[in-house]
Protein backbone atom coordinates (compact mmCIF):
# COMPACT_ATOMS: atom_id res chain seq x y z
CA UNK A 1 0.00 0.00 0.00
CA UNK A 2 0.98 3.63 -0.27
CA UNK A 3 4.36 4.64 1.09
CA UNK A 4 2.84 8.06 1.73
CA UNK A 5 -0.36 8.34 3.73
CA UNK A 6 -3.35 7.58 1.52
CA UNK A 7 -5.72 10.54 1.71
CA UNK A 8 -8.65 9.05 -0.19
CA UNK A 9 -11.88 8.37 1.67
CA UNK A 10 -13.82 5.64 -0.05
CA UNK A 11 -17.38 4.42 -0.23
CA UNK A 12 -17.50 0.88 -1.65
CA UNK A 13 -20.66 -0.19 -3.42
CA UNK A 14 -21.93 -3.75 -3.27
CA UNK A 15 -19.71 -4.94 -6.13
CA UNK A 16 -16.73 -4.66 -3.86
CA UNK A 17 -16.13 -7.83 -1.84
CA UNK A 18 -15.92 -7.56 1.93
CA UNK A 19 -12.35 -8.97 2.04
CA UNK A 20 -11.22 -6.03 -0.10
CA UNK A 21 -12.65 -3.61 2.44
CA UNK A 22 -10.96 -5.50 5.26
CA UNK A 23 -7.69 -5.47 3.34
CA UNK A 24 -7.81 -1.74 2.62
CA UNK A 25 -8.70 -0.94 6.23
CA UNK A 26 -5.70 -2.99 7.37
CA UNK A 27 -3.57 -0.73 5.16
CA UNK A 28 -4.94 2.40 6.78
CA UNK A 29 -7.42 3.39 4.07
CA UNK A 30 -10.65 5.00 5.22
CA UNK A 31 -13.44 3.01 3.60
CA UNK A 32 -17.13 2.45 4.26
CA UNK A 33 -18.95 -0.44 2.58
CA UNK A 34 -22.58 -0.22 1.49
CA UNK A 35 -23.23 -3.42 3.46
CA UNK A 36 -22.04 -1.89 6.72
CA UNK A 37 -24.65 0.85 6.44
CA UNK A 38 -27.43 -1.45 5.20
CA UNK A 39 -27.37 0.00 1.70
CA UNK A 40 -27.57 -3.19 -0.36
CA UNK A 41 -29.46 -4.02 -3.55
CA UNK A 42 -29.64 -0.38 -4.59
CA UNK A 43 -29.52 1.17 -8.03
CA UNK A 44 -26.35 2.82 -9.32
CA UNK A 45 -27.90 6.26 -8.97
CA UNK A 46 -28.48 5.70 -5.27
CA UNK A 47 -24.90 4.56 -4.64
CA UNK A 48 -23.74 7.60 -6.57
CA UNK A 49 -25.83 9.90 -4.36
CA UNK A 50 -24.82 8.08 -1.20
CA UNK A 51 -21.12 8.53 -1.92
CA UNK A 52 -21.73 12.21 -2.51
CA UNK A 53 -23.70 12.61 0.71
CA UNK A 54 -20.91 10.86 2.62
CA UNK A 55 -18.34 12.97 0.75
CA UNK A 56 -16.47 9.81 -0.15
CA UNK A 57 -15.09 8.60 -3.46
CA UNK A 58 -17.27 5.88 -4.93
CA UNK A 59 -15.31 2.64 -5.41
CA UNK A 60 -16.88 0.07 -7.73
CA UNK A 61 -16.28 -2.60 -10.34
CA UNK A 62 -19.39 -1.56 -12.26
CA UNK A 63 -18.54 0.07 -15.59
CA UNK A 64 -22.08 1.44 -15.79
CA UNK A 65 -20.88 4.30 -13.60
CA UNK A 66 -19.13 5.73 -16.65
CA UNK A 67 -22.53 7.12 -17.62
CA UNK A 68 -22.18 9.70 -14.87
CA UNK A 69 -20.65 12.73 -16.50
CA UNK A 70 -21.05 16.44 -17.03
CA UNK A 71 -23.05 18.37 -14.45
CA UNK A 72 -23.78 15.17 -12.53
CA UNK A 73 -20.15 15.05 -11.46
CA UNK A 74 -20.10 18.65 -10.19
CA UNK A 75 -19.29 18.67 -6.49
CA UNK A 76 -18.91 14.89 -6.50
CA UNK A 77 -15.81 13.42 -4.81
CA UNK A 78 -15.31 11.21 -7.87
CA UNK A 79 -15.49 7.58 -8.86
CA UNK A 80 -12.81 4.91 -8.93
CA UNK A 81 -13.63 1.96 -11.18
CA UNK A 82 -11.44 -1.09 -10.93
CA UNK A 83 -11.15 -3.03 -14.15
CA UNK A 84 -9.76 -6.51 -13.90
CA UNK A 85 -9.99 -9.72 -15.84
CA UNK A 86 -11.39 -11.22 -12.67
CA UNK A 87 -13.68 -9.94 -9.93
CA UNK A 88 -12.08 -11.98 -7.15
CA UNK A 89 -10.91 -9.93 -4.19
CA UNK A 90 -7.37 -11.18 -4.64
CA UNK A 91 -7.13 -9.50 -8.06
CA UNK A 92 -8.92 -6.37 -6.92
CA UNK A 93 -6.69 -6.02 -3.85
CA UNK A 94 -3.59 -6.33 -6.00
CA UNK A 95 -4.77 -3.62 -8.39
CA UNK A 96 -5.80 -1.26 -5.60
CA UNK A 97 -2.55 -1.90 -3.81
CA UNK A 98 -0.71 -0.42 -6.76
CA UNK A 99 -3.30 2.09 -7.90
CA UNK A 100 -4.04 3.90 -4.65
CA UNK A 101 -0.38 4.82 -4.35
CA UNK A 102 -0.85 7.17 -7.27
CA UNK A 103 -4.28 8.57 -6.51
CA UNK A 104 -5.16 11.55 -4.33
CA UNK A 105 -8.60 12.86 -3.48
CA UNK A 106 -7.91 16.00 -5.54
CA UNK A 107 -7.00 13.87 -8.55
CA UNK A 108 -10.28 11.95 -8.37
CA UNK A 109 -12.64 14.84 -7.60
CA UNK A 110 -15.36 15.35 -10.26
CA UNK A 111 -13.73 12.61 -12.37
CA UNK A 112 -13.95 8.95 -13.16
CA UNK A 113 -10.72 7.08 -12.58
CA UNK A 114 -10.31 3.68 -14.16
CA UNK A 115 -7.65 1.56 -12.51
CA UNK A 116 -6.33 -1.52 -14.26
CA UNK A 117 -3.38 -3.79 -13.58
CA UNK A 118 -1.02 -1.55 -15.53
CA UNK A 119 -2.51 1.93 -15.74
CA UNK A 120 -4.71 4.63 -14.28
CA UNK A 121 -6.96 6.49 -16.70
CA UNK A 122 -8.68 9.71 -15.71
CA UNK A 123 -11.88 10.61 -17.54
CA UNK A 124 -13.90 13.79 -17.46
CA UNK A 125 -17.09 14.20 -19.45
CA UNK A 126 -16.40 10.92 -21.18
CA UNK A 127 -12.97 12.00 -22.42
CA UNK A 128 -9.58 10.73 -21.29
CA UNK A 129 -7.74 13.67 -19.73
CA UNK A 130 -4.82 11.90 -18.11
CA UNK A 131 -3.15 8.51 -18.05
CA UNK A 132 -0.55 7.11 -15.67
CA UNK A 133 1.36 3.87 -15.97
CA UNK A 134 1.52 1.62 -12.93
CA UNK B 1 -28.78 -28.36 -36.70
CA UNK B 2 -31.32 -25.69 -35.81
CA UNK B 3 -30.40 -22.03 -36.12
CA UNK B 4 -29.97 -19.96 -32.98
CA UNK B 5 -32.71 -17.37 -32.67
CA UNK B 6 -31.01 -14.10 -31.73
CA UNK B 7 -34.25 -12.86 -30.20
CA UNK B 8 -34.21 -15.56 -27.58
CA UNK B 9 -30.47 -15.71 -26.97
CA UNK B 10 -29.41 -14.92 -23.43
CA UNK B 11 -27.88 -11.45 -23.17
CA UNK B 12 -26.28 -9.40 -20.42
CA UNK B 13 -29.14 -7.86 -18.47
CA UNK B 14 -30.39 -7.35 -14.96
CA UNK B 15 -31.57 -10.94 -14.79
CA UNK B 16 -27.92 -11.95 -14.93
CA UNK B 17 -27.60 -10.81 -11.33
CA UNK B 18 -27.74 -13.34 -8.53
CA UNK B 19 -31.25 -13.17 -7.12
CA UNK B 20 -31.68 -10.74 -4.26
CA UNK B 21 -28.50 -8.87 -5.11
CA UNK B 22 -26.86 -6.74 -7.76
CA UNK B 23 -23.93 -9.10 -8.06
CA UNK B 24 -23.47 -10.49 -11.58
CA UNK B 25 -23.44 -14.26 -11.91
CA UNK B 26 -20.08 -13.82 -13.66
CA UNK B 27 -18.55 -12.85 -10.29
CA UNK B 28 -19.54 -16.23 -8.89
CA UNK B 29 -17.99 -17.91 -11.92
CA UNK B 30 -14.75 -15.96 -11.40
CA UNK B 31 -14.49 -17.24 -7.84
CA UNK B 32 -15.29 -20.84 -8.68
CA UNK B 33 -12.99 -20.93 -11.71
CA UNK B 34 -10.11 -19.64 -9.59
CA UNK B 35 -10.55 -22.36 -7.01
CA UNK B 36 -12.56 -20.56 -4.36
CA UNK B 37 -15.41 -22.47 -2.74
CA UNK B 38 -19.02 -21.37 -2.75
CA UNK B 39 -18.65 -20.68 0.98
CA UNK B 40 -15.73 -18.34 0.31
CA UNK B 41 -17.75 -16.48 -2.32
CA UNK B 42 -20.64 -16.14 0.11
CA UNK B 43 -18.38 -14.76 2.81
CA UNK B 44 -17.14 -12.15 0.32
CA UNK B 45 -20.75 -11.15 -0.36
CA UNK B 46 -22.53 -12.12 2.88
CA UNK B 47 -25.91 -10.70 1.87
CA UNK B 48 -26.26 -13.29 -0.90
CA UNK B 49 -28.21 -16.36 0.10
CA UNK B 50 -26.67 -19.75 -0.57
CA UNK B 51 -29.88 -20.89 -2.27
CA UNK B 52 -29.73 -17.89 -4.64
CA UNK B 53 -26.15 -18.63 -5.62
CA UNK B 54 -26.96 -22.29 -6.23
CA UNK B 55 -30.00 -21.32 -8.26
CA UNK B 56 -27.82 -19.08 -10.43
CA UNK B 57 -25.56 -22.04 -11.19
CA UNK B 58 -28.53 -24.26 -12.00
CA UNK B 59 -29.84 -21.60 -14.39
CA UNK B 60 -26.47 -21.41 -16.10
CA UNK B 61 -26.41 -25.16 -16.51
CA UNK B 62 -29.84 -24.97 -18.07
CA UNK B 63 -28.75 -22.24 -20.50
CA UNK B 64 -25.64 -24.13 -21.57
CA UNK B 65 -27.69 -27.29 -22.02
CA UNK B 66 -30.01 -25.41 -24.36
CA UNK B 67 -27.10 -24.70 -26.67
CA UNK B 68 -25.45 -28.12 -26.51
CA UNK B 69 -25.14 -29.88 -29.85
Amino acid sequence: MPSRKCDVHLYADENIAIPTVTYLKSKGVSIVHAYSIGFINKKDELHFKKSKSLNRILLSLDKDFRKFKGALMDDHPGIILVTSGSSTFEHINEILDKGLKKISSDYVRRSIIRVTMDKIVKEKDGKVVNEKKL
Amino acid sequence: MSKIDVNTMPTAKKSNYIKGSRIPVSFLLDYLSEGYSLAEFLSAYPWIKRTSAKKALVNLKQISSNYAF
